[in-house]
């Protein structure tokens, strides 16, 4: 892991940047907190996200993994929910499906403006804030988890169910 | 690795106090960084957009995307213009920086120390307000030591003097914009009589009519057009043309050695790519995709070096031991293998571990509804990983035992 880091010398630098900003200023509103798992390797951090308030993931505290590229910040790191996550916007494996971890090369979705896309002056920060935006209002034209998608549009009382039912579940209640 | 020790060699703006108690520090140090690699503009370059970036960072972002990546306005890479008083108000930042960061917690400490036990200040009461004037005492008597006096006051004190305080640090900002507003004016202009093109090769601005020879000749004569051009332009405007030689007498940049074109890769013979790179004292090793990655990288470090105040530059050694460094980068993954047996020999327990978690793997697929639920429980693992390994090692310590 050592060779790796120096060897990628700009994404390392920039990942403790990152993180020693986090540290110091911490999150707005501290809904979040993010740094690298372990010291010897920076490439690869956990997220934990709480609920945003007013939606049915209030209370929830959701971990997700992010995995930095070695060419970051060129290229957009990815971001997974571990335990998955019951959203529209996220892959059944946890996966987030969001435009602003998308480069303008791939679209999966055909929807997303490049405008809102990836660019090296994104960061960790900005995209945990919009992963929390999403939560509390998910993006229908580029669902993830296509049940889930019918579920929120059909059912909302029954898709407000799951996803309380699963925090309950997760906190051990 | 140390990550404290490795985050304190990182410097940022957070070094700094925030910007209650020091107003303008933090900004002025997030100012004049690069918004991609996060660390002080090195051979600042400015778009037309008026956005600015390293050199080399955005020009790295420009191979993937001609655009800003900060508005997202297109700009191609021709468009770069450095930003030399950015340079200058970095150099003298970078040498000013310990000392300020020196006062400002000089600052912190007397004034913890000032509100820890306040009747020990030399009280210079002469109104009635005493607290206020006893801090604003010691603040004048620091006003010789230049702008950084108005950091760490109490909240109540930082309303009287905020008509002081931001004046400094800002002063250093309008001057950024001054430095942008430079630079942007002076791109340079379509020639309406004759059409005067970028070439999509080396990017420099060519008559249209001259654009084919051009192309042909692998971007070698364009300097006669160019001299037409300006002719062109002599005609037409002779004080203009004027004023232009004036300004390559003033910064003699231009005298300075050209940028260097980009090649038109595909259709050059690995022959031909092999002389070109010798032409600049490259190694002419590897296949023809490393050959043009070598030749491509070369061409954009030179490039962004000369964005570098010629003082700051690196000279053409120093270049290639860097290309060379990248180099290594890219092949590591090579490296990794050409080892061959040693390296499997030396990673041992971690491939003993990956086959152990393959075999666990494929035991629960074979058990499938079951598993899904404890799958869904399993916790979030922010020490998993680590302890996985060291048990791992563990047993693998236990079987090679047994094996001996």
């Amino acid at each position: 892991m050592n060779s790796r880091s120096t060897n990628s010398s700009t994404a390392l630098r920039r990942l403790m940047t990152e993180y020693k900003q986090l540290t110091a200023n911490g999150s707005p509103d501290g809904m979040f907190t993010a740094g690298p798992i372990s010291e010897s390797d920076f490439f690869t951090w956990e997220a934990l996200i709480c609920g945003p308030k007013d939606t049915p993931f209030e209370g929830g505290i959701f971990a997700a993994k992010l995995t930095f590229p070695s060419d970051y910040p060129l290229s957009p790191f990815k971001m997974k929910f571990e335990p998955p996550l019951f959203h529209p916007n996220v892959y059944s494996d946890g996966t987030v499906c969001i435009s602003i971890l998308h480069t303008p090369g791939d679209d999966p979705t055909q929807y997303e403006h490049a405008s809102e896309r990836w660019s090296p002056v994104q960061s960790v920060e900005k995209v945990i804030l919009s992963v929390i935006s999403m939560l509390a209002e998910p993006n229908l034209e580029s669902g993830a988890n296509i049940d889930c998608c019918k579920l929120y549009r059909d059912n909302r009382e029954e898709y407000v169910r799951i996803v309380k039912a699963s925090i309950r579940e997760q906190l051990g209640l | 690795m140390d990550t404290a020790a490795l985050l304190k060699s990182v410097s940022d703006p957070s070094d700094f106090p925030d910007e209650k108690s020091a107003p303008g520090l933090r900004s002025l140090d997030h100012a004049l960084r690069c918004n991609i690699c996060g660390e002080f503009f090195d051979g600042p370059v400015t778009l037309p957009c008026g956005h600015g970036f390293c050199s080399l960072c955005i020009r790295e972002h420009m191979r993937q995307e001609s655009n800003c990546p900060m508005c997202r306005v297109a700009a191609p890479e021709s468009s770069l213009r450095k930003n030399i008083a950015m340079e200058e108000a970095i150099a003298a930042w970078t040498s000013a920086r310990p000392l300020v960061l020196r006062l400002v917690s000089d600052e912190k400490k007397s004034i913890t120390e000032r509100e820890a036990n306040p009747s020990t200040t030399p009280s210079n009461a002469v109104n009635g307000k005493k607290r206020k004037w006893s801090s604003e005492g010691t603040f004048t008597t620091q006003e010789a030591g230049p702008s950084k006096v108005q950091k760490e006051k109490p909240a109540g004190d930082s309303r009287k003097n905020s008509g002081q305080s931001p004046k400094s640090p800002i002063r250093v900002d309008e001057r950024d914009d001054e430095v942008e507003m430079v630079n942007t004016s002076d791109i340079e202009e379509a020639d309406a009589v004759d059409p005067v093109v970028n070439c999509p090769m080396c990017a420099k601005s060519v008559l249209e009519s001259r654009i084919n020879p051009h192309i042909d000749s692998g971007c070698k004569i364009f300097l006669a057009s160019k001299g037409q051009n300006v002719n062109n332009w002599l005609k037409i405007f002779p004080g203009r043309a004027k004023g232009k030689e004036k300004q390559t007498d003033d910064t003699s940049n231009d005298v300075e050695p050209d940028r260097l074109p980009k090649a038109s890769y595909g259709v050059l013979k690995e022959k031909k790519l092999r002389e070109m790179l010798q032409e600049h004292k490259l190694p002419t090793t590897g296949d023809k995709a490393t050959l043009i990655a070598r030749h491509q990288r070369w061409i954009m470090i030179y490039n962004a070096n000369l964005d570098r105040a010629a003082k700051q530059r690196k000279t053409n050694n120093e270049l290639r031991a860097d290309l060379a460094r990248w180099e290594e980068t890219r092949s590591f993954k090579k490296d990794q293998v050409s080892d061959g047996v040693a390296y499997q020999e030396a990673h041992k327990n971690e491939f003993n571990q990956m086959i152990k978690d393959a075999r666990k793997r494929l035991v629960k697929k074979e058990t499938p509804e079951k598993s899904r639920s404890t799958t869904t429980h399993a916790a979030p693992s922010t020490s998993g990983p680590s302890n996985v390994v060291a048990g791992g090692d563990d047993d693998n310590v236990a079987d090679s035992q047994d094996e001996s």
